[in-house]
């Protein structure tokens, strides 16, 4: 009960741990926490994975690596949408 | 960003009217639950529509229409909690030594009842983003910022010759509502009190 609860550091690191240990018994749970997890880190460090900005999609060279350039060749088909 | 704002904006309007709602009861009560009917007899997806298309598609309209229209259901449980919370021993030792009603509620009974909010904010965020598709979808995005839902409404006119411009937003929305249903799941067992004693 909230009037008798240990709001100290040791008694949240507890809760927390009490937390985690119901919370991992669906594994279900943890499996979309972990999805989550690598969404965000992946969305957060987007800047560094690719050099194109999220507004801009190419169809022309649809299996070619981002790191051939899929912007810079005459031949390519390049749809930005802005 | 879209989905979890939402839901933060639908938790903080859901657990005031619910928490009002369930603590003082009575005619206080009647009033808010007739407001609640009121937007739950609304079809959400529709009104969301008409709402952004009147007010202009910016991102911060969508936003607070996706959490204006989905605050019912977080009420609704969170008054659900309070009244059967109100009659706790832990409450009237509270009201015995004097506590304001102010303090009682967001001091006493929101925290035994955040197990409630949590969960119901964790579906909330899935459904915000589905909401928030739909309507990029059917172009009242906001035309400034890309979404998985703006994605699929660009994907429209090349499903035949680049179906993985509509096959991976949609596989990311699907995949992204999942996991915030199996987490709502998880925090489900892990702090429903009642799911916890069964368990132990």
């Amino acid at each position: 009960m909230p009037l008798l609860a240990n709001t100290s550091a040791e008694g949240l690191a507890e809760r927390l741990w009490d937390f985690w240990k119901g919370y991992r018994r669906n594994k279900g749970a943890v499996f979309g926490l972990l999805f989550l997890i690598i969404l965000v880190t992946v969305a957060v460090s987007a800047d560094w994975i690719t050099e194109f900005g999220p507004m801009d999609t190419g169809v022309g060279r649809p299996l070619q690596a981002t790191w051939q350039g899929i912007y810079s060749a005459a031949w390519c088909t390049v749809l930005e949408f802005h | 960003m879209v989905g979890f704002t939402a839901a933060l904006t639908a938790a903080l309007i859901g657990v005031i009217i619910g928490s009002i709602s369930g603590y003082f009861g009575g005619i206080t009560d009647d009033l808010l639950m007739k407001f609640c009917e009121l937007f739950q007899s609304m079809p959400r997806f529709l009104f969301a529509l008409v709402i952004v298309v009147f007010f202009g598609n910016t991102i911060w309209n969508v936003v607070v229409v996706i959490g204006i229209l989905s605050w019912p259901r977080t009420g609704r449980l969170v008054r659900a909690e309070f009244l059967q919370l109100r009659e706790s021993e832990f409450v009237m030792a509270a009201k015995g030594i004097g506590m304001s009603s102010a303090r009682i509620i967001f001091k006493q009974i929101l925290p035994n009842a955040m197990h409630v909010v949590l969960v119901t904010a964790s579906l909330e965020v899935g459904a915000a983003i589905i909401t928030e598709a739909g309507l990029s979808f059917l172009g009242a995005g906001d035309p400034n910022l890309m979404s998985w839902g703006r994605m699929l409404y660009n994907a429209q006119r090349f499903l035949r010759t680049a179906w993985w411009l509509a096959i991976f937003p949609g596989s990311a929305i699907f995949l992204t509502v999942l996991s915030l249903n199996l987490i709502g799941d998880g925090l489900n067992d892990a702090l429903n009190p009642r799911l916890r004693r069964v368990k132990r």
